[in-house]
């Protein structure tokens, strides 16, 4: 039983960093990115090939993925989302579109195969427990990862800037902050979230296509649950969801492990729809 | 441009598209006295795009073969490709093989999902759908009498995975079939249920502890599958299901060390086990798989042939079992057309259910003929049983398909 409440936290780490950069775009720019999954995608494939070619050890590959990965960002804002920013629907379409583009461009790249890199990182014993090196670092990841972005967000000038700009973006033009810009380097900046979550499950998971699928309809979950634009709600609704899902995996069947989690998840919408931790009414709020 | 000069430049297009159209469709009707055509669709382009070629490769080298060799009915044999990739290709791709092609026999598929739409375009004209590959159990069970699997498909699969583990691996583990305990996983769709209750019904009925564990393949951690079997500390664990989770499945045992003295798998023997695991990780999984190439040429007649003709033409190794599947599959269809002096549906399911040929010694891949009246499967499509040892596959079951000196090498021992 002590494995599985393991193996749920180690879950709800993965959880949790992928959806940092979901709940960041989200909350400052008001859109919802279907195209989550697949930068998730396109950021591991450049982890994968990145390392393969220069045979580098995968974690050193955070200092090529992400900058690359906040670059992918300001283009996909400056270029394609600004140029609908008064209409959410087209916006929905933009991300659609960008999904269809970087997966079928994948699969014409690699032919459907897929790709793993074979890290046996080894374990760690702690009694008759086991944790595996590669999850528990995606875990101190996902820790450290939230601390900096509330620093960011909570202690910066851009950090205040860019929840200006969230909480109302009309005020926040009035008073002089550069609504377009902020827009692009919160893109950019969810985007090399995506990134540093890309370079993280690269060596836990095989890369095909259609791998950010796997993610995409559970971070959006955690992203509702914790609270639209809140990394510290993203942190525990991943740890919520991960648990659940390991539990009722173990406890009810495996088929069934997320069940539960998708019960939890209509209940929150019915009756907190501003997640567990949003304060009610911040459905309409910005990031924190 | 004048509103007259453009209505009969329209008019002049529509002329020219509606010549081209009927010469096209003239000159396909001229040639079908000659020739047999063969219709096969594949997915020539998308995600199986390479699969799908490597597959038709199969059916080309057996079309050279029997054309040097004097053709067929005396006509020379022909094919025509088809590219699908999902149901509405299929569909469309099946009609314009049979109305526009005017083709005799379609052939196939690399992805099930493709074979059970073109099967029901082919039943609808009453053509033979010779399927040599897809192992989906809903393409037979239609009630069509135009429909035969010559290929190898779940009832096959979990038979032989049930037979090796009778024949060579409780021996190599010195226990009895009551003595063992088996823990089977498998993803919870269509393709791992079937294959999964077969081998849990089987297995029980020889004596062996039997605990079954569907899970979701889609699912981003599998540490509940993986915990779940550890507790009932199995001899065996049985798996079927696809790459990603079985990589995934795989790994999460190596996270808690654990490893059983057994793991069999359907079709576990790809590159992208490999890859994901290393040699080290795979040495000694077994796995039930396609015809392999190293297969004794006793059992598997014309293999080196194959081989050797396949490195001529495409300049390397063959990359998928799967061509060797689809070429076999094919010889067969040529030895019923010539038993059945006809292309017709009827007539090729007819000498086809007469024809009773054993387990190795004939084909290439070493499969038996005897049909399934009611569903028109092939029940003795055997795969074999394989071994990873050094990041290779060995053949190591049925006896008179061990082409190599490999021997089973059991208990595993560790990651």
């Amino acid at each position: 039983m002590g494995q599985i409440i393991i193996s749920g936290i180690l879950l709800g780490g993965i959880y949790a960093i992928v959806s940092y950069g979901l709940t960041l775009i989200f909350g400052v720019i008001r859109v919802i990115n279907f195209a989550h999954g697949s930068l998730l995608m396109v950021g591991m494939f450049m982890a994968y090939y990145l390392s393969k070619g220069m045979n580098l050890n995968i974690y050193l590959m955070m200092l090529i993925v992400v900058p690359l990965m906040f670059i992918l960002g300001v283009l996909i804002q400056k270029y394609l989302l600004s140029k609908v920013i008064n209409e959410p629907d087209m916006q929905l379409f933009v991300t659609f579109g960008l999904l269809l583009l970087f997966e079928n461009v994948m699969l014409a790249v690699t032919k459907g195969e897929f790709f793993s890199l074979d890290m046996n990182m080894g374990t760690i014993p702690i009694g008759s427990l086991v944790l595996d090196w590669g999850r528990l670092i995606n875990l101190v990841a996902a820790i450290v990862l939230a601390i900096l972005l509330l620093l960011f967000l909570n202690h910066t000038k851009i950090g205040w800037a860019i929840r200006a700009v969230s909480q109302n973006r009309y005020a926040a033009g009035i008073i002089g902050l550069r609504v377009e810009r902020l827009y692009i380097l919160a893109f950019g900046l969810g985007s090399a979230c995506i990134g540093i979550a890309a370079v993280l499950l690269t060596p836990i998971y095989t890369i095909f296509p259609h791998v950010g699928f796997n993610f995409v309809i559970v971070s959006f979950a955690v992203v509702i649950l914790g609270g639209l634009g809140s990394i510290p709600g993203a942190l525990a609704g991943g740890m919520i969801i991960g648990l659940l899902e390991s539990l009722s995996g173990y406890l009810i069947a495996p088929e069934l492990n997320q069940i539960v989690w998708y019960l939890l998840f209509l209940l929150v919408l019915f009756f907190r729809p501003a997640g567990l931790f949003g304060i009610a009414g911040s459905e309409e709020g910005g990031v924190k | 441009m004048g509103k007259i000069q453009r209505n009969v430049l329209i008019l002049l297009l529509i002329a020219t598209i509606f010549i081209v159209g009927c010469s096209n469709s003239a000159s396909s009707d001229s040639d079908s006295q000659e020739i047999i055509k063969i219709g096969v669709i594949q997915p020539f382009s998308g995600p199986n795009a390479q699969a799908g070629e490597e597959t038709y490769k199969g059916n080309e080298l057996a079309v050279e073969n029997i054309n040097t060799n004097g053709g067929l009915l005396g006509k020379k044999v022909k094919l025509i490709k088809a590219d699908a990739t999902n149901a509405q290709e299929a569909i469309s791709e099946a009609e314009r093989l049979i109305t526009k092609e005017k083709v005799d026999i379609i052939t196939g598929t690399y992805v099930s999902g493709v074979a059970y739409p073109a099967t029901q375009i082919a039943n609808k004209y009453g053509v033979l759908y010779w399927e040599t590959n897809a192992s989906a159990p809903n393409i037979t069970q239609q009630g069509f009498n135009n429909v035969i699997r010559i290929g190898q498909y779940g009832v096959p699969m979990a038979t032989v995975a049930v037979n090796s583990i009778k024949d060579v691996v409780a021996p190599a583990l010195g226990k009895s079939l009551t003595e063992l305990k088996v823990v089977i996983v498998h993803e919870q769709s269509i393709y791992g249920t079937s294959i999964g209750e077969i081998e849990e019904e089987e297995l029980k009925k020889l004596g062996a502890k039997v605990k079954r564990i569907p899970y979701d393949a889609a699912s981003a951690d599998l540490s509940s599958v993986v915990n779940l079997s550890k507790n009932e500390n199995p001899d065996i664990w049985l798996r079927t299901g696809y790459v990603n989770d079985g990589a995934l499945l795989f790994k999460q045992a190596r996270d808690i060390g654990w490893k059983p003295p057994v793991i069999m798998g359907q079709a576990d023997d790809n590159a992208y086990l490999l890859e994901a695991l290393g040699d080290k990780g795979m040495e000694g999984i077994l796995s039930i798989s396609y015809p392999s190439y190293d297969m004794n040429e006793k059992y598997a007649p014309g293999i080196k042939d194959y081989l050797d003709s396949y490195r001529n033409k495409y300049g390397s190794e063959p990359k998928i079992p799967q061509t060797l599947v689809s070429y076999g599959g094919t010889e067969i269809l040529f030895d019923l057309i010539k038993e059945a002096k006809s292309t017709d549906a009827n007539k090729i399911r007819e000498a086809a259910l007469k024809m009773d040929v054993k387990i190795g010694g004939t084909y290439p891949t070493g499969y038996g003929v005897k049909l399934d009246p009611k569903t028109l499967d092939n029940t003795r499509a055997f795969p074999v049983l394989t071994q990873w040892k050094n990041g290779e596959i060995k053949t190591i079951y049925p006896p008179e398909a061990v082409g190599t000196d490999a021997k089973i090498e059991l208990p595993l021992r560790g990651w």
